[in-house]
């Protein structure tokens, strides 16, 4: 039981701490997009893009997630 | 529909003669994107001589219009006669007219507006004079004395300084406020003033009452009386104002938007090419307005007419019109959003609007949730039509959740009602592994149907580089469909075989797309995963559906006053929980075309197609 308690909080982990570091990545990335937004409107299209890139992160924490989950069972 | 409007350029030449007549017609016709000359061995054309005329009438309606405060816009239907004049001078001179009647008018108003502005000032003075209590008069008017006013900190503290160092002054001051009035012989003046900048005094003006007699109540008194009767005065030139404003608004309107057009044409030859008798308009023609236009230019011009038709060539500049039928043309707003697709590209607005709405409905898939965003964006397209276009995006989406609510059972996070479950197809609460695998699957056949159409954008420089920059990516995947299939003993190849295939596709991609290709490997793989957001904010969103489904269930069962508690509980949270859906299903959607789907063929960055002419109402939206 303690084991599953364990594998629990590594899924956690897993998807938390990646959310974390795409939250910091993006937060910058963010800033300067609206930024380039509020020179050219233009720029909308390419700031979106930017800005989501680091959300790969949280993807591949979301697949250890899983991966890590299916070890409990 | 895949392919952006089909364009020809035109090379028209026109006698100078026909110059008026043919600007009209192309006007008229609002086809031609015209390519602004630029100085070569033809120079570029005179504006018409009418340019100056209108312009200056632009101007006097213009002025008008804002210095009447009027506002909006109106169509203008038959040029001249919708406005109620003959010609541009009879239409200039009643503008003339009309302009220096509300000068006039408009001089006086602010001559009012000063003279309030100093009585203001006048009163302000004689208020803090009014706690003195000495005569206005006695303050100016003096040879050998200095008079100063205004606020010290401490008027006895100031007044003791002073004492040290002349007594040939007179001081009065107001308890509380620190108002002093000094007067001082005019040989300690600079003393004084030493003397007052230690207690931080700061003068205050009494020049504009310096014509003012008798005790400052009295004074103001009359100020008042004053200041009523102009402010009646500039209240009256305001409602006149009002009123002129009221009778020419639609007058003013109608020529500001006509002179405007009028303007835009006489300008018109600035941008063609001109030699001394002829002028040249080249421009870009959609291939289905060329038969019309070429009828249309020799019935004006009485044929003196030449008109050269030319197909783009390959590296042209052309202007991209997209071309969509009319449910997928809503569309072209998420195109535009983004980039126009090149002139040879293929326009993916007809894949947007397969795959956003399928996409938004997998990630909101409730039937509750779809019949209520259904319901929100027909109130709203009615109440606000500035909404329309947007709503006209999402409500497929909104049908698509409806539809998929029912493949997964769900009515506002609820898996059974009454005791029933609700029929389903799969379960994405219970069958998380499965909706993984299926959403992954998804990204995999979109973003094969990239590759696709990037294949076919690539053919345009060859099949060689199209297999190359395209066709490599299939074979990597299909290298690592060999290489699992061989580990798990599906297939009776060595697992090196597949390697083989990879080393290969991977050098193709390096020789299709250099570098960049190279760096965007594990991007790919990224990519695919990256559809199986589809699963996880849909499983996000079900979450909360349960979890104020909880609440509600839990304070109906407590009864009584708890029932009407449910209630707002519910209401609340689905309202949050169906802003948060929508918000999610359409930015995440949008997110996995632009970014992973996108990437894979999409290069765009065209020039929209102007065409010279009225600006129609749709044309103003996009």
């Amino acid at each position: 039981m303690a084991e599953a308690g364990l594998v629990a909080i590594g899924a956690g982990l897993a998807i938390g701490l990646t959310a974390i570091g795409a939250g910091l990545a993006e937060k910058e990335i963010g800033a300067a997009a609206v930024g380039a937004m509020a020179e050219k409107g233009e720029t909308f299209g390419k700031g979106l893009i930017l800005t989501v890139i680091p959300e790969t992160l949280v993807i591949f924490g979301f697949v250890m997630a899983f991966l890590i989950l299916a070890l409990a069972e | 529909m895949l392919q952006s409007e089909r364009m020809r350029k035109v090379v028209i030449t026109v006698p100078k003669s026909f110059l008026d007549k043919t600007i009209n017609e192309l006007y008229k016709l609002n086809a031609v994107h015209i390519i602004n000359h630029s100085k070569s061995d033809l120079d570029i054309g005179n504006p018409l001589e009418s340019a100056s005329k209108i312009s200056e009438a632009l101007i006097a309606a213009r002025s008008l219009i804002s210095n009447l405060g009027l506002a909006g816009s109106m169509e203008l239907n038959n040029g001249f006669k919708a406005i109620g004049v003959k010609s541009l001078s009879h239409l200039t001179k009643s503008l003339k007219t009309l302009q220096n009647e509300t000068n006039l008018k408009l001089e006086k108003a602010k001559q009012i507006s000063d003279e309030i502005s100093s009585i203001e000032t006048k009163k302000n003075i004689l208020f803090q004079l009014e706690k003195l209590g000495i005569s206005v008069e006695s303050y100016s008017n003096y040879s050998s004395i200095t008079v100063l006013a205004g606020y010290v900190k401490n008027p006895d503290l100031m007044k003791t300084g002073l004492l040290k160092e002349t007594d040939e002054f007179e001081m009065h001051s107001s308890s509380g406020s620190g108002f002093i009035a000094l007067f001082v012989s005019n040989s300690f003046k600079d003393k004084a003033i030493e003397v007052l900048a230690k207690h931080e005094f700061s003068e205050f003006d009494l020049t504009p009452v310096k014509d003012i007699k008798g005790k400052p109540s009295e004074a103001i008194s009359a100020l008042l009386a004053e200041h009523e009767l102009l402010q009646k005065s500039k209240l009256a030139i305001q409602k006149q104002l009002a009123r002129i404003g009221a009778k020419w608004h639609d007058f003013l309107l109608l020529s500001e938007k006509f002179l405007s057009i009028e303007l835009e044409k006489a300008e018109a030859p600035l941008r063609f090419a001109s030699s001394e008798n002829i002028f040249v308009v080249t421009g870009w023609v959609p291939a289905k307005n060329l038969v019309k236009l070429v009828e249309k230019a020799k019935k004006t011009t009485k044929g003196n007419i030449e008109i050269e038709i030319k197909q783009p060539a390959h590296d042209e500049e052309v202007p991209v019109k997209l071309s969509n039928t009319k449910l997928a043309k809503p569309f072209e707003f998420l195109m535009n959003l983004y980039a126009l697709p090149k002139y040879a590209e293929i326009d993916p607005t007809l894949f947007l609007f397969i795959t956003f709405p399928l996409f938004f409905g997998i990630i909101l898939g409730d039937v509750g949730y779809g019949i209520t965003v259904v319901l929100l964006l027909l109130y709203l397209s009615r109440k606000f039509p500035s909404a329309k276009p947007l709503a006209r995006i999402i409500m497929p989406a909104a049908i698509s959740s409806i539809f998929f609510g029912f493949i997964f059972g769900e009515v506002f996070g609820f898996e059974e009602l009454f005791g029933y479950s609700i029929p389903h197809l799969i379960s994405r609460v219970h069958q998380i592994q499965e909706m993984l695998i299926i959403s992954i699957a998804i990204g995999l056949i979109h973003i094969n149907l990239g590759l696709l159409t990037g294949f076919i954008n690539e053919l345009n420089h060859g099949l060689k580089k199209a297999i190359l920059a395209k066709g490599s990516w299939w074979i990597l995947q299909l290298s690592i469909g060999i290489m699992a299939a061989s580990s798990e003993g599906l297939l009776p190849v060595p697992m090196y075989a597949g390697g083989i295939l990879a080393v290969v596709s991977v050098i193709m991609i390096y020789l299709g797309e250099s570098v960049s290709g190279l760096t965007e490997l594990p991007g790919f793989f990224s990519n695919i995963l990256s559809y199986s957001r589809l699963m996880a904010v849909g499983l996000a969103s079900v979450g909360l559906a349960v979890v104020v489904n909880g609440f509600v269930e839990e304070f109906a069962s407590a009864g009584g006053i708890m029932i009407f508690v449910a209630v707002i509980v519910g209401v609340i949270g689905h309202t949050l929980n169906i802003a948060l859906g929508l918000l999610g299903g359409f930015l995440q959607s949008l997110r996995l075309h632009y970014v992973e789907f996108f990437t894979k063929f999409f290069k765009g960055g065209a020039i929209p197609f102007k065409p010279f002419g009225k600006i129609t109402k749709e044309a103003a939206e996009t």
